[in-house]
């Protein structure tokens, strides 16, 4: 019984690995990626510069393999983010038009399997652009340093489950506004991450009445904490001694990703149905 | 007389769509208490002026539109947007093709024939035996972005035969083919009606509902105006002045 109920959800999820292979590779023929995973190669690549460089004075006194990381830390950040919400967006908006969705429900296939397809292949698309940065910092500080430095995987994994929550995100809002404004609401989201621990602190502080402020911190705590996450990656490698705990901010971020994968499949049953 | 056997019944079929405009809000009858019936077997021409309702028809019977009053019944069980046992039988060919173009006709073949979870060997056959059929065996590994609006066309209709289908929803799938890929196709259509499959086919091209159809419909600004066996429109000579001489009544 147990077997046979086992059995049959795994048939389910291979159809979600059938779809998700296809969107992977509608995202991965986007010319657009290209152009920006030339450009994050490029930056990457300028990791090299605290090694060439003999003067210290240059990048603040910092090891030429600390100051590297660093170079590589930003770059991947940055390109992750944009390649995230760009080429999602055009994915979606190549995936879900109006004939190719059509097509795709003329099939017996469950809605939810179709998203969580779609979302799936975003995630093994924005996984192999992380994959690559990654390896390209790594390729570099291995080049001048011939040390394994397992430590800058470990750091930028956090990057890699950013990523996959920006992407998480993007589909979540294009389910509510199909259009470009899926992209700006995910910026607005993030930006509104930033700033979580300021509005905590101010919010605890303040004199709100108790169940404003309850309700406050609880609106608050919902949000994700950019902040906390990259405090999490910088202090894996090793660039600053940030007093935080990585679990339960890791923790936090794959519960809001859960929680928003379900929302967002609850909301794609009426997408697109007239 | 072999009985024959009913795979589509519709009652009262409607729908209604919702304009909201930012004073006022505008219902729209796309569909009119239609009632149709599909018998395995036969082709049956579907056809109507531009907004008659038939495409609304046609993704009501596929469960992409979902119907606002009615009853569909699928191969003698009741059907509503949503349930997905039913399509396992069901091909269908949308108005406009909409393949994913960095496929190549093997690919897109083998990508929905995994959607039906067709075992590995049928599905390797399936494929030789319709690339065969449509006569594009020796394109089977081109882009389907190189190939003519005919021949994606063909795929089109390959990919809603994929699952060998009872029942398969053409809407208007005559658009875009020459003359050549036209003779095919028809050949294709009367193998299927031989193989007892039912056909439903949506179009205004009217010469070819009267050489393919075994029935007719007429549908026009969501009513069904007559349906029939191909006789019956012929009483004028053809289906299109009989379509003709129906839409003006209906007019006037």
């Amino acid at each position: 019984m147990l077997k046979t109920t086992i059995l049959k959800k795994l048939k389910q999820w291979r159809l979600v690995a059938v779809i998700a292979k296809d969107v992977r590779r509608s995202a991965l023929k986007e010319r657009m990626l290209y152009g920006f995973l030339l450009l994050a190669l490029l930056f990457v690549l300028m990791a090299n510069v605290p090694f060439i460089v003999k003067d210290p004075k240059v990048f603040d006194n910092q090891p030429p393999e600390v100051a590297a990381v660093q170079i590589g830390f930003v770059s991947i950040n940055i390109f992750i983010l944009l390649i995230a919400i760009f080429i999602s967006l055009t994915t979606l908006q190549n995936f879900l038009a109006k004939e190719k969705l059509a097509l795709l429900l003329s099939k017996p296939v469950w809605r939810w399997q179709i998203i969580e397809g779609i979302i799936l292949g975003l995630y093994q698309m924005i996984f192999l652009n992380w994959f690559l940065l990654t390896a390209g910092v790594w390729l570099v500080v291995f080049s001048h340093t011939k040390s394994l430095s397992f430590y800058i995987w470990q750091g930028m994994s956090v990057t890699a489950l950013l990523a996959f929550f920006y992407v998480t995100l993007v589909v979540f809002f294009y389910c509510i506004l199909p259009n470009i404004m899926a992209g700006l609401f995910t910026f607005f989201m993030l930006i509104a991450g930033f700033g979580v621990n300021f509005a905590h602190d101010m919010f605890a502080r303040g004199p709100y009445p108790f169940f404003l402020r309850k309700s406050l911190i609880l609106g608050l705590n919902v949000l994700p904490k950019i902040n906390d996450l990259w405090g999490v990656s910088m202090r894996s490698l090793k660039l600053f001694r940030i007093d935080v705990h990585p679990t339960p901010i890791i923790l936090h971020t794959i519960l809001l990703i859960i929680v928003l994968n379900i929302l967002t499949s609850f909301k794609f049953r009426r997408f697109g149905r007239t | 007389m072999k009985e024959r056997l009913v795979l589509v019944k519709t009652r009262q079929l409607s729908k209604q769509y919702a304009f909201q405009s930012f004073f006022k809000r505008k219902n729209v009858e796309a569909v009119k208490g239609l009632d149709l019936e599909i018998y395995d077997g036969e082709i049956f021409g579907f056809v109507g002026p531009n907004g008659a309702g038939k495409t609304t028809t046609l993704n009501m019977l596929v469960g992409i539109t979902e119907a606002t009053g009615g009853e569909i019944e699928m191969f003698g069980r009741p059907f509503k947007a949503g349930d997905i046992e039913p399509l396992r039988y069901i091909g269908y060919v949308p108005e406009t093709t909409s393949l994913p173009d960095y496929f190549t006709i093997v690919g897109i073949l083998d990508f929905y024939a995994q959607l039906f979870g067709i075992p590995k060997k049928i599905k390797r056959e399936r494929i030789g035996r319709l690339l065969d059929m449509v006569g594009l065996f020796d394109e089977r590994y081109t882009l389907i972005k190189n190939l003519s609006m005919g021949q994606r066309r063909l795929v089109d209709f390959m990919q809603a035969l994929i699952n060998d289908p009872r029942l398969v929803l053409l809407d208007e799938p005559t658009v875009y083919l020459d003359p050549v890929i036209m003779e095919r196709f028809r050949l294709i259509l009367n193998t299927l009606r031989k193989q007892g499959k039912a056909i439903l086919m949506s179009s205004h091209i009217l010469p070819e509902v009267e050489k393919l159809s075994d029935r007719v419909a007429i549908i026009h600004r969501g009513v069904l105006l007559k349906v029939g066996p191909k006789k019956d429109f012929m009483q004028h000579g053809s289906i299109e002045k009989e379509f003709l001489k129906l839409v003006k009544d209906n007019h006037s």
